[in-house]
């Protein structure tokens, strides 16, 4: 997805100004003349600059072409509900895998996405089944990560 | 340092449970490297409940050993996925990924794993013998010097990484703001936490980095837009996964020790370690090139100097924590930690009282980056199974390394929401042709180059000319100032010439 350079451009500049004006609010420490608000003011302004530069890039080579492009996704319909499926999962895996567990979570993310990405329906159940058990298993008993195991706690 | 106890560290190094611990956390660091999105911090952090357990030299040693197998193998998924393991192989990544893409990725992967082990050997080699002498030079440096240094890195970075210099500054800027986030370490203020309470701590750099550089390209990789890297044949690929190395250090003998003479000198300046160094060597091996326009393309040249410099500044990097106790990077911080631990305070005496086992500990490095050749060898020919897994497999499996790997840092799922709002911010950047790898190296250096010049700016009473007071600062800031000025008058040469022709 891409966007046209003057928007792109005065989404940034609008985006620095914020930053530098949001960094006014930080308090400062009583007698000192530089503060926690210095550095993201000149990085706001910094910001901003930028994108002033590819505001006037983009005026001078405008070309009349979309605003926004999504010609990226266009007819990969597949890839589209892939990434949709991976961005979603996620989502789901930050809500509920505390309640659900990781291991669930793991092959009810990665199995789907496997088909979807058109895996052979055998390796991807063992790929899946056997990734997320090593992963599990590798971090929760051999690095001490305390993964959740919600229901399933004969694993440990 | 005396050859008697040169002899005696050796024998301790040489010892089989010494070797055994090398080998085995170079298999780990190989495992953690080799993956997406983990990384060497990542793998030394989760590495400390087991050197519990253990002496210091294996200790060290497993950490040492850890970490150069993971930041070399990380080198590995940059070459193959263009998703690089540690910010330092970030730098040149997409030199690695342009040779795969011409079909040479076992050349990008041979010379990585070579040049790192060779630069991490003349590290240790810096390390034993001049370790002092260039702390003590490190030591006099004050906060105006270690500003110009990490705005040096910070620019460097943002200019070769882009031949759109504002859309990098911008992705430079963006990596500064990130670092911002959280209590203000001086002051205590939060700034921009919104009333989060996950984010007073600051947002965690590796869920940030696993998102931008392993979810991010997993999600362009989905799209129409992805080129997928031939897969080689086996016979003209992997039959021989050194060959061309040689012949790439014969045609850049330079390369290499520039790379490696950097990458330890700047590794040894404390609070800034290894990484910067790879980001300035493949600055400086793009300005020192004769070809320079070759850079990008898939260019032996960076890989060598970059790759070499890389290791060089993680040995290095030890010099200010073992002499002066003042950590250069993570790892160091992490290990220094270890050593307290095993009531060893890092310092000056510990010169004089314990000599045979700091020196035990210095040889380790050495060690580690021999192991690496043959471990090296090994990543590469299984390289080729990751090659030839189907992608359907392989992308979700990343996937779930991501989710766990960013879980992991903190043991909570924020750092997931952190992975994935990173990867989708990284993915429409990229869409639109802003580079990623200035922002994870302006959120680590941002809180380093922050303090210095808010200490700096006291110092100086707001005067901006108190930053060229001290020669090598001076120095420093007339490089830094050069490296902004001068693209700008070419650019204004050029327009001015245009007219004209």
């Amino acid at each position: 997805m891409t966007f046209d350079e003057r928007i792109l451009g005065l989404a940034l500049v609008l985006f620095g100004i914020a930053v530098a004006w949001q960094s006014q609010a930080i308090p400062s420490v009583p007698g000192a003349t530089f503060g926690p608000s210095l550095m993201p003011t000149i990085v706001g302004l910094l910001m901003a600059g930028c994108g002033l530069s590819i505001f006037i890039g983009g005026v001078r080579a405008a070309d009349g072409g979309p605003l926004v492009d999504i010609s990226v996704w266009r007819g990969h319909r597949r890839g589209l509900a892939c990434a949709v499926w991976a961005v979603a999962g996620v989502l789901v895996g930050i809500l509920f895998m505390p309640v659900l567990s990781f291991p669930l979570f793991g092959v009810s993310y990665a199995l789907p996405l496997m088909l979807l990405m058109r895996a052979r329906p055998l390796p991807a159940v063992i790929v899946s089944l056997v990734v997320v058990l090593v992963a599990y298993f590798a971090f929760k008993r051999l690095l001490y990560v305390p993964l959740p195991s919600g229901p399933l706690t004969f694993l440990g | 340092m005396t050859f008697d106890v040169l002899i005696s560290a050796l024998w301790v190094v040489l010892q089989p449970q010494v070797l055994i611990v090398v080998l085995l956390a170079s298999v780990y660091g190989l495992f953690i490297g080799a993956i997406p999105g983990l990384s060497a911090t990542m793998a030394t952090a989760l590495l400390i409940p087991l050197t519990f357990y253990m002496d210091p030299v294996p200790a060290i040693a497993a950490i040492v050993a850890t970490t150069a197998m993971a930041i070399t193998a990380g080198d590995i998924p940059g070459a193959l996925l263009r998703i690089p393991g540690t910010p330092a192989s970030a730098a040149y990544v997409e030199e690695a990924y342009a040779l795969n893409m011409k079909g040479k990725a076992q050349l990008a992967m041979g010379l990585g794993i070579v040049f790192s082990a060779a630069g991490g050997l003349f590290g240790a080699l810096v390390l034993l013998v001049s370790a002092p002498l260039l702390a003590r030079a490190s030591l006099n440096f004050s906060s105006f010097e270690f500003f110009w240094l990490a705005l040096l890195g910070l620019l460097t970075s943002a200019l070769v990484s882009t031949n759109a210099p504002a859309r990098g500054l911008f992705s430079l800027c963006l990596g500064l703001l990130i670092s911002t986030v959280g209590l203000d370490v001086t002051s205590g203020q939060p700034r921009f936490t919104f009333g989060v309470i996950d984010l007073y701590g600051g947002v965690s750099f590796i869920p940030t980095m696993i998102g931008m550089f392993a979810f991010a390209e997993l999600l362009r990789g989905l799209s129409s837009a992805a080129s997928v890297p031939p897969v080689p044949a086996k016979e003209s690929v992997f039959s021989n996964s050194f060959a061309g190395v040689w012949g790439a250090f014969r045609r850049y003998p330079w390369s290499f020790l520039r790379g490696s003479t950097l990458g330890s000198s700047i590794g040894a300046l404390p609070g800034v370690g290894g990484d910067l160094a790879a980001w300035i060597a493949y600055g400086m091996s793009r300005r020192f090139s004769k070809t320079p326009e070759k850079f990008g393309t898939g260019h032996e040249e960076g890989l060598i100097e970059a790759s070499s410099s890389n290791n060089a500044g993680l040995s290095s990097a030890w010099v200010p924590a073992l002499v002066f106790g003042i950590p250069g990077d993570a790892v160091t911080a992490i290990a220094i930690g270890v050593l307290f631990m095993k009531g060893l305070n890092p310092g000056p005496k510990l010169f004089v009282e314990n000599p045979t086992m700091l020196t035990a500990v210095i040889l380790t490095f050495a060690l580690a980056n021999l192991f690496l050749i043959p471990i090296g060898f090994l990543a590469i020919k299984g390289a080729r199974y990751v090659l030839a897994v189907p992608r359907g497999l392989i992308v979700p499996t990343i996937l779930v390394f991501c989710v766990v790997g960013s879980f992991a840092i903190n043991n909570t799922v924020f750092d997931i929401a952190i992975m994935l709002v990173a990867g989708l911010v990284a993915y429409l950047m990229e869409a639109n042709r802003f580079p990623i790898a200035p922002v994870i190296l302006g959120l680590v250096l941002g809180p380093v180059l922050e303090r210095n010049f808010i200490m700096s700016m006291q110092i100086a009473d707001g005067n901006l000319l108190g930053f060229f007071s001290r020669p090598v600062a001076a120095g420093l800031g007339i490089l830094v100032c050069a490296i902004i000025v001068i693209p700008i008058l070419r650019s204004l040469a050029t327009r001015l010439r245009r007219p004209l022709s």
